[in-house]
């Protein structure tokens, strides 16, 4: 739609700022689609890298230690309410929601990523 | 006196539950800030209101500050809170639900009770 009316976007202003203009044409072309009929979900990979881009948001978390085997109490020197901060900001990253009991059996950040796999959110369905 | 088996030991309902209340502070909360930079000093203002309570091993003690922190907590519930869209009350829960699949020999069980 948008490229449809910029040709004539730029000759009902003809002169204002052309390079501009040009910018806006190049950015706008080469954009793949994603349709809605386009599965959905996330691959393994993504959900890892997000969950560690989470991780690394943590003061308390030593970057150098994390890794996707790390535990949250023994490497990574979080207590259990640190635990709660770090599956709720998971939440948050992936629009989730883990009911507590659940939450309270994610002890290392490979299950955390297990766990965001599971979820409607999270990862492609199995059939798919 | 043992625990019954199958019932877990005080130590971890009791961590389980504070946990919970931990969680449940910080999601009400973050429900009713909008600024990120704000919330976190509620955050961090609630997580300091825990430590001092870390070693409180007195349970009449306890009983009373977790009773006083469900009622605060009880008081300031957000009326509106945040849902994840595709969880319960979220906009997208329970639409577009994929349709039930019949078998063929479902199918045929059909047609055939049609006709006859």
């Amino acid at each position: 739609m948008f490229r449809a009316a910029l040709p004539a976007l730029r000759s009902a202003l003809p002169s204002a700022r052309p390079s501009a203009f040009a910018a806006a044409a190049r950015f706008q072309q080469p954009i793949a689609v994603r349709t809605y009929a386009a599965a959905a979900g996330l691959s393994r990979s993504d959900i890892e890298s997000r969950v560690m881009e989470v991780m690394k948001t943590f003061e308390k978390v030593d970057g150098g230690k994390l890794s996707a085997s790390a535990t949250f109490t023994s490497d990574l020197g979080l207590d259990s309410l640190d635990a709660v901060e770090v599956v709720m900001a998971i939440e948050e990253e992936f629009g989730i929601e883990i009911p507590d009991a659940e939450a309270d059996e994610i002890t290392t950040v490979k299950q955390a990523i297990d766990y965001v796999e599971k979820t409607p959110e999270g990862g492609l369905s199995p059939s798919s | 006196m043992s625990t019954p088996a199958g019932v877990p030991a005080y130590t971890v309902a009791h961590r389980l539950y504070v946990k919970s209340l931990y969680k449940r502070y910080l999601v009400n909360s973050l429900n009713w800030y909008i600024r990120r930079d704000l919330w976190r000093d509620k955050a961090i203002e609630i997580r300091a209101e825990f430590e001092r309570n870390r070693n409180i091993s007195d349970p009449r003690a306890l009983a009373l500050v977790l009773e006083q922190a469900e009622e605060r907590l009880a008081k300031d519930l957000h009326p509106d809170p945040y849902r994840s869209p595709m969880f319960p009350d979220g906009t997208k829960w329970e639409r577009n639900i994929p349709p039930r699949m019949f078998s063929a020999e479902e199918k045929a069980a059909a047609l055939e009770a049609k006709h006859h």
